[in-house]
């Protein structure tokens, strides 16, 4: 029944398989003889019988105790309500102690899930398996197990089970090699057979059964082709009693009989047929799809007596197989759909592409064939090919000598690590040898295992922008070099002044000097006319250090970084006019400070602001006699704030506003307002420093109103926050 | 004269501003005892009783240096940080007297160790009336912490 060459896990599967099968026949045969019980469910292969007994309860114990497999019966909650002596000798207990003790007690841990599901079984129900038990030594025996529930009317519910040992099979698997496993299977295999003669010896329902118990369909046909048995599979498969098909031609029960009876004829010519497939039709006209092994089979003497033939049904299969054709039919359809969908998008792409000077290309490398579409010929000024195949020395040839190298090395870049670039380089465009400037992108399409296979990529003529971007570039750099020169000019300014503050005004010291030590030294031998002189001496000489202490202030400026802090204007604008008025007592002035807003700026430069600005409006008010001076903030044309400084004296001449924040500009002479003429310029250096602006407004003898706005540079902190620092250098 | 110990040192120059304030300091009766110099080596000579004033006694420092920062050879910063770096003349009083509204000279200056910063002034009377406070505030006000160095 095996071959010699089975596999280890075959034997034992098969060894497990032979022994339940012993068992079950065991049973059935135990059963059989001894009539002892009420009913006894036997499983065979799937399917079970109810075997009712009457008479000799006490013969029927005596084979069910005789039995070398474990059996017992217990109640639906799980009490054992009868145990053979083999279940005690394998649990290592005393039968008084098996029975009537709680089953789960003598079930390893791992299989308690199965009892449960054991219990549980509906009436009727069945289960094959293995099966840990919990002997009272602590160890665990491997068994197999065939269990149901009895579906008696006055037994239901109750559980039956019948156990094989295994552990000597499993400890000698452990132990040794597939041989010996082989050796054990031969060994169950004989036991098995040994057994199952000595059954049939005893019962001819044995082997009855075991041909019925199988789900094929067994059918043995005579030499001349009349069937002379069937199982009830065959019975089944056919939709005819065994009587009705005993007798007759085999081949009239499939669809095709001529292969039918070829088949047969092989059987007797060959010995034997494997998987030939025929179709049954079934009284109703079902047909079944089935594959037939036949032999040949002769009696004791070795005379042919017929053949023995054993279907399968492969509906299950040949479904399966419809199916998988079905799913790939459909799936067929799916790529077909995604591959419209991916033409339809590629088309957009195209189109946008072409939209946007686009142009393609793709580069297989398998087969290495380059491909162009038309916004790429149009690019490199070159006639489209019929089909856009090109070589790719054509797109070579045309690149730049000088760009060749590094495009050819970036595109291998992205051949070899499968990645992806974006370059620019020159063309000579076929069409009119001009250079142009083209921006690549390309990227590589990975195949099994992550190797490019193709290379796609676009390019775009940029030669415009990139001219622009030149242009810009040209631009920025002259201005950077303009920059550099102003920044020089700047230095060179500083120096200059540097020297203005020392040198210059050394010697002036020295004219002021010298002049009052003439004065002190020699004053009896000068004359009122010669002492008035030497007093404009040392007049202009003192104005020329002014002069040039402004000057320095002004040129200063244009270096000092500009430290952003929060400013109090309104506390600045009273601080500066309360000090310059202090100086002038006799000069009253009606001062009306509104409420001005705060400003961010340098302190050190605002505040230089207030004084020239308040400053000038107490100089130019200074011949009033009711002099008013007016600080304010009004909203300007941006909404910004605006401040101003508003007088009502001598005021100037609109056509001359121009020069009103000139240096040393003056529009007043020096007797009747002296000054430098620096005071605006450096109002408005600060005020420009800042980013803002500063205009005046006047009219003579009427006042005049100067403004500037400081605009926020949007680091304002919220109110209540402590504002940064303030520097001043 | 190269041997003498004087008050006052003038590290001056321009003749004329060193003419005016010695003039300044005579009319306020401060001029007694002063030394003028012209550059900033003859300075750092004087003081550490070299080259030319090498029989000069260095423990005998003057009460104060009105230093120029524009000067020959080495300029005043230089002056002053040889005077800061020296152990004997760490804590000499230094005033810096200069034609230069340079904030960044002023800032220096202070950083070095200046004990005053004055800008000359251009009009002779103001001019006059600074010396006259400079000399009147560092010979007779402050207490000069020469003995202390000496010992």
């Amino acid at each position: 029944m095996i071959a010699q060459d089975t596999s280890e896990a075959e034997c034992l599967a098969e060894n497990r398989e032979l022994r339940a099968r012993l068992a079950e026949a065991e049973q059935e045969w135990d059963a059989i003889r001894s009539g002892g019980v009420d009913a006894l469910v036997v499983p065979v292969n799937g399917d079970k019988r109810v075997f009712t007994i009457k008479g000799a309860d006490h013969a029927y114990r005596i084979l069910i105790e005789a039995m070398q497999q474990g059996a017992l019966i217990a109640s639906a909650e799980g009490l054992i309500l009868y145990a053979n002596r083999s279940i005690a000798s394998m649990l290592k207990a005393p039968l008084e102690k098996v029975i009537g003790s709680v089953i789960s007690t003598w079930i390893a841990p791992q299989n308690q899930a199965l009892l449960n599901e054991l219990l549980r079984l509906d009436s009727g129900g069945k289960h094959d398996g293995e099966l840990l038990l919990a002997p009272t030594d602590g160890t665990q025996l491997p068994t197999f197990v065939s269990a149901g529930k009895l579906d008696l009317s006055r037994e239901s519910g109750q559980l039956w089970m019948v156990v094989s040992d295994l552990s000597e099979v499993i400890e000698r698997k452990k132990r040794d090699s597939a041989t010996l496993a082989q050796g054990l299977v031969k060994e169950a295999q004989e036991d098995a057979d040994k057994k199952l003669t000595a059954a049939a010896h005893q019962s001819a329902t044995y082997m009855r059964s075991l041909i019925e118990a199988s789900l094929d369909p067994l059918v043995t046909i005579s030499t001349e082709g009349k069937i002379t048995d069937v199982n009830e599979a065959s019975a089944k498969i056919t939709g005819r009693t065994r009587a009705e098909l005993i007798g007759t031609d085999f081949s009239a029960y499939f669809t095709d009989p001529e292969a039918a009876r070829k088949g047969h004829e092989r059987v007797f010519a060959e010995g034997f047929v494997q998987d030939y497939p025929l179709s049954i039709r079934r009284a109703d006209g079902h047909v079944t799809d089935v594959l037939y092994n036949a032999s040949l089979y002769r009696d004791e003497q070795g005379r042919v007596q017929g053949a023995f033939a054993a279907a399968r049904d492969i509906t299950a299969r040949k479904r399966a197989e419809a199916e998988i054709l079905k799913l790939n039919a459909e799936l067929e359809k799916r790529v077909e759909e995604r591959t419209k969908a991916l033409a339809a998008s590629q088309e957009r792409l195209r189109l946008a592409a072409e939209a946007a000077d686009i142009g393609f290309w793709d580069w297989d490398l398998e087969s290495n064939i380059v491909r162009w579409d038309k916004l790429m010929f149009a690019i490199y000024g070159m006639p489209p090919s019929d089909d856009g195949l090109i070589r790719y020395k054509d797109w070579t040839s045309h690149v730049h000598p000088d760009d060749v190298a590094e495009q050819e090395a970036s595109l291998r870049d992205t051949i070899v690590k499968a990645g992806r670039n974006q370059r620019e380089f020159r063309i000579i465009r076929d069409s009119d040898d001009k250079i142009r400037t083209i921006r690549a992108s390309d990227a590589a399409i990975r195949g099994e295992g992550g190797k490019a296979t193709h290379v796609v990529g676009i390019n775009l003529d940029v030669t415009e922008t990139f001219e622009r971007l030149e242009e810009i570039r040209k631009l920025n750099a002259s201005l950077k070099n303009r920059a550099a020169e102003l920044e020089t000019s700047v230095k060179e300014l500083d120096a200059f002044s540097y020297s203005v503050s020392h040198d210059l005004r050394a010697p002036l010291r020295a004219i002021d000097g010298f002049s009052r030590i003439v004065e002190e030294d020699y004053a009896p031998k000068l004359d009122v006319e010669g002492r008035r002189l030497i007093g404009v001496i040392r007049g202009e000489a003192q104005r020329m250090g002014r002069l040039i202490d402004d000057l320095l202030t002004f040129s200063r400026l244009g270096r000092q970084k500009v430290e952003s802090g929060r400013i109090d204007m309104e506390a600045m604008a009273r601080k500066v006019f309360e000090e310059l008025t202090a100086v002038e007592p006799g000069h009253v002035i009606q001062f009306n400070l509104q409420s001005i807003p705060p400003a961010f700026g340098s302190e050190a430069m605002i505040r230089q602001v207030w004084v020239n600005l308040i400053g000038n409006a107490v100089k130019f008010t200074g011949k009033r006699e009711r002099a008013e001076i007016e600080i304010g903030v009004e909203p300007g044309e941006a909404g910004e704030q605006v401040y101003f400084v508003r007088d009502n004296g001598a005021g100037f001449d609109m056509r001359y506003a121009d020069k009103l924040f000139g240096v040393f500009q003056r529009l007043h002479t020096h007797e009747e307002f002296p000054g430098t003429g620096v005071g605006l310029a450096l109002v408005q250096r600060i005020v420009h420093r800042h980013g803002g602006r500063v205009w005046g407004e006047g009219e003579i003898e009427k006042g005049a109103t100067f403004r500037f706005t400081i605009p926020d540079p949007g680091k304002e902190p919220a109110s209540g926050q402590q504002p940064p620092p303030t520097q001043t250098l | 004269m190269n041997n003498e110990s004087a008050d006052i040192l003038i590290v001056e120059d321009n003749q004329n501003d060193a003419l005016l304030t010695i003039r300044s300091l005579k009319q306020h009766n401060l001029a007694s005892s002063l030394v003028h110099v012209t550059d900033g080596q003859a300075a750092v000579d004087y003081l550490f009783a070299k080259g030319a004033y090498s029989e000069r006694n260095p423990l005998n420092l003057p009460k104060v240096v009105l230093l120029d920062l524009k000067l020959p050879k080495l300029n005043g910063l230089e002056v002053l940080s040889l005077i800061r770096a020296d152990g004997r003349t760490k804590i000499l009083p230094v005033v810096v007297l200069t034609s230069s509204q340079e904030e960044s000279d002023l800032i220096e200056s202070y950083k070095l160790g200046a004990n005053s910063y004055i800008v000359k002034p251009v009009e002779f009377e103001n001019f006059s009336k600074a010396i006259h406070e400079v000399g009147l505030y560092w010979l007779l006000l402050n207490k000069p912490p020469v003995r202390a160095i000496s010992q």
